[in-house]
């Protein structure tokens, strides 16, 4: 793949929790501008793929490689790395002291140091980016939807104007309603070509905002390909039938 | 009442000092506690041990042995060395109260940290944060607010307790009072008296903190009966 900008390149990538192998050797590429889904059964190891991305968990071996470097290597400054990765969490994990636009402003503060001014315009920039409604800027999470905690979760990750924003499941904690506001914000996303990696069971989503969906099964990418060849036509058994189980529990479509 | 400025003046010098042993002990056992309390949360091992070993060592010793420990024994063992030393009991006591409820209070602030959830320090994590911002920023703003209940707890406890002292021979309260009492024979008055002011400054404090509980409240973080 000479020529294309990889803004994430994984590489067998492994990680044991005491004999239990979650991740068994793990490779993938990320380029700018993509948006990648990753679907799969819960409890196999997406969240924990994920962590090791920007080392919240560690990793036991394989190399990650953001921007060329790998990250992985002794002598990396991994909160700089951090700083330039988005995260989603499936629970919104907003700081529940601080106010909606608060909770944007912490990061360009304290890590980017930002003066309050410049920190205040890029917030409310990306507070209005995520739909975020005028009244909700001053409120506490506790006094937000969980649609609007999760799209300030959003303008959180994107303030920092991070190089791929990594997605945990961002509608799994929500109800249909709120999780339809939340996805129609990451299709914008997707379409303004912010590079995201998605982990979801969100069919929809992956069939029109992915560019490539990856099937993660038994600690490994067990299939890989478009949308529609994954979701349509996958071609191993173990895809098949976790796409039925999904279909089985919701509806099954585009919008 | 012919005694009136005798009590008069002895219980006001006395609450005097029952007020700076309270104040200085509760702000010096704050400030020791949140150490402690940041070495048990955040630290690495060695940081951990001492900290657990400080606060049970503390914990599983009754005050008035520490406070005899430092008002009687410490200056004897400094004098070993400093033949001219001289202990001041009021220090001594103040001292005292002030590792003692370091030890309390750092058990309060744990306590405090340990209920914000992980996700919000996943969240910081990933913003690039350092454990210190982490702190500053995010655990610290909460676990003040939520251990503000026990932080009234701790402060009425001490105004009340710091009356050990007394047997330091620290003028403070109690001591005053007794030394009145004696001198007047007026000792169910006396005490009496004595227990109206405790309980004006007790419930001084308690008002005072509910204040500040509203002022700093949060939704979310804290919850507020009305």
């Amino acid at each position: 793949m000479s020529g294309s900008d990889r803004v994430l390149v994984v590489r067998n990538l492994t990680k044991k929790f005491g004999e239990k192998p979650v991740l068994r050797g793990v490779s993938f590429d990320v380029e700018r501008g993509e948006t990648k889904v990753i679907i799969g059964p819960s409890g196999a190891g997406k969240s924990t793929l994920l962590r090791c991305i920007n080392r919240l968990i560690e990793p036991d071996s394989g190399e990650i490689i953001f921007n060329g470097e790998n990250i992985l290597e002794r002598g990396v400054d991994i909160r700089k790395v951090r700083a330039r990765i988005g995260f989603v969490f499936q629970h919104f994990n907003l700081f529940k002291h601080l106010t909606a636009l608060e909770n944007v402003k912490i990061g360009l503060k304290v890590v980017k140091g930002l003066s309050d001014e410049e920190a205040e315009e890029k917030a409310y920039k990306a507070l209005k980016m995520v739909h975020l409604e005028e009244d909700a800027f001053h409120k506490y999470p506790a006094q937000l939807s969980g649609g609007q905690q999760q799209r300030v979760a959003i303008a959180r990750a994107l303030a920092m104007e991070p190089e791929i924003v990594l997605f945990d499941e961002p509608t799994s904690a929500l109800d249909p309603q709120l999780a339809g506001e939340v996805l129609d914000v990451m299709r914008e996303l997707a379409k303004k070509k912010v590079t995201m990696l998605v982990v979801t069971h969100e069919i929809g989503f992956a069939l029109n905002a992915a560019d490539e969906v990856l099937f993660f099964y038994d600690g490994v990418i067990w299939e890989r390909g478009t949308p529609k060849d994954i979701l349509y036509n996958p071609k191993r058994d173990e895809t098949r039938e976790f796409l039925k189980r999904i279909a089985d529990l919701s509806v099954f479509g585009g919008e | 009442m012919e005694y009136g400025s005798l009590i008069a003046s002895h219980l006001l010098s006395g609450l005097r000092v029952t007020l700076e042993l309270t104040v200085v002990g509760f702000l010096g056992g704050f400030a020791l506690g949140l150490i402690l309390a940041i070495a048990r949360t955040y630290g690495g091992r060695p940081a951990r041990w001492l900290s657990t070993a400080y606060i049970e060592l503390i914990r599983g010793t009754p005050m008035l042995l520490q406070l005899y420990i430092i008002g009687f024994g410490l200056p004897l063992l400094i004098r070993h060395y400093f033949p001219n030393f001289v202990m001041n009991p009021t220090v001594a006591a103040a001292l005292g109260i002030m590792l003692n409820s370091a030890a309390y209070q750092a058990e309060y602030i744990r306590g405090a940290f340990n209920s914000i959830d992980y996700g919000q320090i996943e969240a910081a994590v990933s913003l690039g944060m350092s454990k210190w911002q982490i702190i500053r920023h995010v655990t610290f703003p909460q676990a003040f607010r939520i251990m503000l209940p026990s932080w009234t707890n701790e402060m009425v406890y001490l105004l009340k307790y710091s009356s050990l002292a007394m047997l330091l021979a620290v003028p403070e309260l109690m001591y005053q009072a007794s030394v009145v009492a004696s001198e007047t024979f007026l000792y169910a008055q006396i005490y009496l008296l004595v227990a109206v002011i405790y309980l004006v400054f007790a419930t001084l404090i308690i008002q005072a903190m509910r204040v500040v509980e509203m002022k700093l409240h949060i939704p979310g973080v804290t919850t507020i009966k009305r």
